[in-house]
């Protein structure tokens, strides 16, 4: 199995400094995302993993089992760039096939791949088609096929749902996800935040080529809102006052007659919360109000952008 | 293996049955017509009419009919100038000699060439005319013969006729695959820059595999458009010497010609396809860059060795078809047409190999540098660097 090292990783196009001092790690077997929004060095880095650039500061280092690695084994991972990568004058099996070719597969492996691979992706009936003649989305699925047909250790994938409808990007996840079990290592990136939450196992949160965030999914959350909100519902109404006065409330607010939202004061417990409220009344209901993805994204870009404006104003 | 994997599929991506038989059809039809053309354009142009006055008659002159008339009409005929007759010709009266008088309504392009047939008639009854000798009629009317002795045996006039028509083809063939390569070259890189399947690609070759893959692969091409070009034309040679019941025609062309030929040929496509990738992938935009024009200079050698057909033997043919960017072009036509010492032949080829492994290693770097260049496109210094000496300017 494949796992990636990145080291304090810098990159610059002329004057524009796309990428700065990004360190990570893509454990063996894991889905690793990379977020952000347009221009966040996503693609940038991307395209320093696989090689088509190199990294003006910093290193990344690739080990397979736990050895270094001078490089990516070309057979050994798949690359799936942002925009079209094959070519449209010609077939969705004539791409196919020469893919295969130089990915190092015999005639009769491509065929049993794609016997197996365009029915999954629906596109059986297409196989004669020219690609410039399909949807977006099903150039997307036969550049996902290329990228598949050799069963690689190493998947990075740069918007892999990118132009999928819902049915389809259930379709890629699934198909990740079974690739992950039979254990290759996949970076990808994406701004369809539901599919990372269900997705990722690992993920980089990034704005102007800077780490925002990092971790698993509980880690983001807990990076980007510290904050924890839980939501009450008691067996009858109690004065907000009360609340207010419990020492592992930071603050309460009143959702309807006898719903609650309370915030946890920073060092409290859940417990200490719970054994507090339930002295003022009986609780019928308790959650937690965890924030989506999408939302913490939103505002953690937005954030960062405010930060570094500012500092850019001071500088 | 991954080379000739790309070099099958660069050859494929621009073979198509189908475009092929379209293609050999149109020429055909292209040779057909231009050999009916003749024919029609006779067929369509109309007689001119011209009146000869008085007892003379004119040598036969193709598109017009001369009719004699006797004087007595004259005055009637003149009158019908520009309706019946389209001209009236007659001789007056000039000192002791007569003189041709043309007449015609107004001046017209067809009458240039009516005028020179009279004007030659008019000379020559006027050196019959002189009080001369056979002899000295003959010295003034025909060119002197010249004993010209040769220590070698002559190659009869067929034979050179059939050399002429050799290096003519080859010539017309080079062409043909040179700018073969330069149309699937430039439209092929260029596109797959814009496509992005640059990006998928480096991830599974190396620059060096891609260009040598492609440069073979058009280079086939190339060869398969000049072979089968060839041989339509030899057919369409030998076919309508057949027809038309004439003597064969013959092809000059021994087994070591046709072997260095080929082999020249091919090494010089090589070449000119080196460079052609490596300048295609220095190209952002086919529509703006100032460095298409660069995509022509293959073109040249083809130029230089046509100049010098005239006097192959001479100094310049020979530095030609030693110096190795243009031997590839100029070797076979010079053989075609005269003997080359066996030394220069070595020299040449040795020239011609070593300058291929120099640019395609040359390209190469080119080739690298540019494929991986979005938006943008290296400098004309930078090139310059990448092109002549072995280091990275990334």
């Amino acid at each position: 199995m494949i796992s990636i090292e990145v080291s304090q990783v810098e990159k610059s196009y002329s004057t524009v400094k796309a990428v700065r001092g990004l360190s990570f790690t893509v454990e063996a077997g894991k889905i690793f995302a990379l977020l952000g929004p347009n221009g966040a060095g996503k693609s940038s880095l991307i395209r320093m993993l696989v090689g088509l650039t190199q990294a003006d500061v910093g290193e990344i280092r690739v080990f397979e089992d736990g050895v270094r690695m001078p490089r990516i084994p070309e057979t050994s991972f798949a690359y799936l760039p942002e925009d079209r990568g094959l070519y449209p004058d010609k077939s969705v099996t004539d791409n196919l096939n020469y893919i295969g070719k130089l990915r190092g597969l015999s005639k009769a492996q491509i065929a049993e791949q794609l016997a197996y691979w365009l029915p999954r992706l629906d596109l059986q009936e297409k196989a004669k088609d020219n690609l410039s003649k399909l949807s977006k989305g099903n150039q997307q699925k036969v550049q996902l096929i290329s990228c598949l047909i050799h069963q690689p250790k190493l998947l990075i994938l740069d918007e892999p749902f990118s132009g999928l409808d819902p049915i389809n990007q259930e379709h890629v996840l699934t198909i990740l996800n079974e690739m992950k079990q039979m254990g290759t290592t996949i970076v990808l990136s994406a701004h369809q935040m539901a599919l990372v939450e269900r997705l990722a196992d690992a993920m980089l949160l990034l704005n102007k080529g800077q780490q925002v965030a990092s971790g698993s999914l509980a880690q983001v959350i807990e990076q980007l809102s510290p904050e924890k909100f839980y939501q009450l519902r008691f067996a009858n109404q109690v004065p907000l006052e009360s609340l207010r006065l419990c020492p592992a409330i930071e603050t309460a607010e009143q959702q309807d007659a006898d719903a609650y939202l309370l915030q946890l004061r920073a060092g409290a417990s859940v417990n200490q919360l719970l054994q507090q409220v339930m002295l003022l009344a009986e609780v019928k209901d308790f959650s937690r109000l965890q924030p989506s993805l999408h939302d913490l994204y939103l505002t953690a870009v937005q954030k960062h952008n405010e930060s570094d404006t500012l500092s850019g104003e001071i500088a | 293996m991954t080379v000739w994997t790309i070099a099958l599929f660069e050859f494929k991506r621009y073979f198509k049955w189908k475009q092929e038989i379209i293609s050999i059809a149109l020429m055909l039809l292209g040779i057909g017509f231009s050999m009916l053309w003749p024919h029609i354009k006779s067929a369509l142009d109309k007689d001119y009419q011209v009146a000869v006055v008085g007892d003379f008659s004119l040598p036969k002159l193709d598109g017009f009919q001369f009719s004699a008339v006797s004087p007595a009409t004259k005055s009637e005929v003149l009158k019908n100038v520009g309706e019946t007759w389209h001209a009236v010709i007659e001789l007056t009266p000039d000192g002791e000699q007569e003189q041709l008088q043309l007449t015609v309504k107004e001046k017209a392009s067809w009458q240039a060439k009516l005028k020179t047939n009279l004007q030659n008639w008019q000379q020559e009854r006027q050196i019959a005319s002189l009080p001369l000798t056979d002899i000295q009629r003959k010295q003034i009317t025909e060119l002197p013969d010249i004993k010209t002795v040769m220590l070698k045996p002559e190659k009869d006039d067929k034979d050179e006729k059939g050399r002429t028509l050799v290096s003519g083809a080859l010539l017309f063939l080079l062409t043909l695959g040179i700018f073969s390569g330069f149309g699937y070259l430039f439209t092929g890189i260029t596109s797959e820059k814009q496509n992005r399947v640059t990006e998928q690609l480096l991830t599974l070759i190396t620059p060096a595999q891609w260009i040598e893959g492609k440069i073979l692969g058009i280079s086939l091409f190339c060869f398969k458009t000049m072979f089968s070009y060839g041989l339509l034309f030899f057919l369409f040679i030998k076919g309508v010497a057949v027809i038309s019941d004439k003597p064969d025609v013959s092809i000059p062309v021994g087994a070591f010609e046709l072997f260095t030929a080929i082999l020249f040929v091919i090494l010089g496509l090589l070449l000119v396809n080196s460079f052609m990738a490596a300048f295609a992938a220095t190209i952002d935009d086919p529509n703006h860059s100032s460095r298409s024009i660069m995509m022509f200079l293959p073109a040249i050698p083809v130029g230089l060795a046509y100049s010098g057909i005239d006097n192959a033997e001479g100094m310049m043919m020979q530095v030609l078809s030693i110096f190795p960017l243009t031997s590839f072009a100029a070797m076979p036509l010079r053989m075609a047409h005269a003997e080359v010492p066996l030394w220069q032949w070595f020299l040449s080829l040795t020239l011609l190999v070593a300058c291929l492994w120099w640019f395609k290693s040359a390209a190469t770097r080119v080739f690298t540098m540019g494929i991986r260049m979005y938006g943008k496109e290296p400098s004309w210094k930078q090139l310059a660097e990448t092109f002549l000496f072995p280091v990275k300017h990334q």
